[in-house]
Formats: structure tokens, sequence, C-alpha cells
């Protein structure tokens, strides 16, 4: 555990495990009622943006890509849409870390900080390319 | 051999970990600002709750300045949860007297759960305050993302999950007829600007970029999949 001050981390407070907390159980909710949609063939509500314009939007895919991750199946789910699929399971993993890794009382990031300003450019960059290849192969 | 004393065992308690001196301020609050009704200790809980919902729907950065910004977060996600089971059960039972106008602009998009079963209504009423926190969770997520991009993320992911879960005020607002689900999503949006504007001490602007670009971008991907996934669960349940 690392007193705070000490570089771009501070030490755990009950107010992060609680975080951690909610974000393990978030994800492991959200996950079960993936799973149980995907096993169970449930189609999913359909997408207004597509049914009002005719084209994908930029996260048509990501409920079937959710289903099929929650189904162990990335491959199937990365097809879905590449972008909201590495997402998932990076936001995933990160919320079954976070209540072991402060259990350990291993130091958290400061998410105060600001992100480099090249992100915003290369965010909207992957949108852009992870739209386009929506719109090539029909979401 | 000697019998020295064995030096004490460190605290258990991190020192940075402790409340802070006063009941109502943290070292981030406004000094001399009494904490929002349902933050103040002692106060009956559903006074607290309505003086709360009324306060942030008439004066929301009033309102917001009172949030305390430390502390665990039990009691504004308890604020978001029960706001959340208010607003489903209204929706419920508005839904089952009067048809939404809107299943008939987007017949199959969204003739939806509500207009299911009665079982299917009460598990929606069972569960709407867990599926509420979770995403007021997954919301403070992407937009502290977007503050983190935009470098408007000055107090922490707290301050944003507290702006979110407060923003549930709004869940009354289904009481109107017809265009109460409506106004109280556009009403939370602009909650969840102010909310963020005055918890960060951003400018309007940069608030209000930072709460419509997860939407601006994906169609709010992270929310809106879990808003899939509950309306998916018991729309097959109809």
């Amino acid at each position: 555990m690392n007193p705070p001050g000490r570089g771009a981390a501070t030490g755990p407070t009950s107010a992060q495990r609680q975080i951690a907390c909610l974000w393990f159980g978030a994800v492991g909710i959200a996950a079960v009622a993936a799973w149980y949609l995907g096993a169970s063939g449930t189609a999913g509500p359909g997408c207004v943006f597509r049914s009002a314009v005719g084209i994908p939007c930029p996260s048509c895919g990501g409920y079937r890509a959710a289903l099929a991750l929650a189904q162990a199946d990335p491959v199937a789910a990365f097809l879905w849409n590449p972008l909201i699929s590495v997402g998932l399971v990076t936001f995933s993993a990160v919320g079954f870390v976070a209540p072991l890794w402060l259990a350990r009382g291993r130091a958290t990031p400061d998410l105060r900080a600001g992100l480099p300003g090249w992100t915003l450019p290369v965010l909207l960059l992957l949108v852009l390319l992870n739209w386009l290849y929506l719109l090539r192969t029909g979401g | 051999m000697t019998n020295a004393i064995p030096p004490p065992p460190p605290p258990t308690t991190p020192p940075w970990d402790t409340p802070p001196p006063t009941g109502g301020g943290g070292p981030l609050d406004p000094p001399g600002l009494e904490p929002i009704p349902w933050e103040t200790p002692g106060r009956p809980i559903l006074r607290a709750l309505f003086e709360t919902v009324k306060l942030l729907l008439q004066q929301p950065d009033a309102g917001y300045a009172r949030v305390p910004l430390h502390g665990d977060f039990v009691r504004p996600i308890a604020f978001a949860a029960i706001l959340g089971w208010v607003g489903a059960t209204l929706s419920v039972l508005y839904d089952a007297l009067i048809p939404s106008p809107f299943s008939r602009i987007f017949p199959g998009e969204h003739e939806g759960p509500f207009a299911g079963s009665v079982l299917a209504n009460g598990l929606i009423m069972l569960f709407a305050p867990v599926g509420t926190v979770i995403g007021s969770f997954f919301s403070s997520a992407l937009i502290h993302g977007a503050l983190m991009v935009l470098g408007g993320a000055s107090r922490g992911f707290g301050a944003t999950l507290r702006a979110i879960c407060y923003s549930g005020a709004t869940s009354p607002l289904a009481v109107i007829p017809i265009l109460g689900p409506f106004v109280a999503v556009l009403w939370t949006w602009f909650l969840q600007v102010r909310g963020i504007a005055v918890l960060h001490g951003l400018p309007t602007g940069k608030a209000t970029v930072a709460v419509l670009l997860p939407t601006i971008l994906c169609c709010a991907c992270g929310a809106w999949l879990w808003s899939a996934l509950l309306f998916s669960l018991f729309a097959g349940l109809r």
C-alpha cells in the first residue's frame, strides 16, 4: 500500500473498495444476464438508429457481442463489433480483478488525471474505423 | 534476556482513510454548506428523499453544491436505487393503464417489457433498484472516461458517480402522462451536466460534451447495452 502523494497512485480507501465491489457486482450480474440471454437465444431490442436511418450505428452488434462473450466466444464477439468487444473485455477484466487487487493492498490508479492529448483523436479514429467495418459487413 | 515491551501494533486503518474532521464537509467540500438532505444524518428517510428530489429538480446547482465529495457511496447509491424503483413502478402502473404512443411509432422496438405479464411487471419492480444501480455505474464509468479524455476529471470517479446517482431525482417525472419518460430522460441529461459541472468544477460546455460524448460516439454503448440486456430479459417473460 502506498501512502498518498507517492507517484500517481494512492492507497485504497473504503470508498475505493466500495467502487471495486460495485464494479465486480455490476460486471458479474451483467455477465450472468448476458449468458442467460445467449443460452435462451433471446433477441435484442433492435437499434432505433438503424430503424430510422437504415444503416448500422457505431455500436450495432454490441448486444450480440456481449452475448457471445458471455458464451466464451471472443472471436464471434469481435466479428460482431470489434471496438465494443475489446472495451467489454477490458472493462470486465478490470471489474473482476479490482476487488482482488485492493484486497492485496495494491495501489490504485489516480482517476483524476487527464489522459494524454492524443487520446481523443485516436478514440475518434477507432470509432470511425469500427463504424466503417460495421457499414461494410452490414452490422 | 530483557523484559522489553514490544512495540505497539501498527494501526489497521491507514491515516489517509480516516473520516474528515467535521461532520459535514471534507477537504474538497465547500465550507459552510449543510450537506444535501439525503446525506444529513438523523433526518427521516422519506422527508430527506422528498426534500432532496425537490431541491435537485428546482435548484440543481445549489443541490449539487451541497453533495459531499468524501466518504462512502452507500447514500448516493441508495438514492439512485430507491428513485429507480419509484420510476419503474410508476412506468409499469402507467403503461398498464395507458399504452405508450411510442409503441406505435416504433412497432417491435418499444413495445417492450412494460406491456408484459403480471410476472414480468412484478420482476421489473423487484429488480429495478439493482438494475438502476448497475446502469448508474456503467453510465458513470463512460462519462468519467470521457472526462478523463477531455481532462476534466479533477475530483475523481466518486464525484462522477455521485452526480449520476443524484440525477435519478428525475424518476418521479414518469408520472407525467405520455411524455413523462421522455421528459425524464432529457431532464436527467440536464441534471447530469449540472452535476458534473458543479462537482468537478467544470464549465457547462465541457460538462455537456463529457455527458453526451459516449452517446454521440457509440449510442452510450455501455449504459445502452445494460438497458438492452434488461429489456430482453423482461421481454422474454411475456
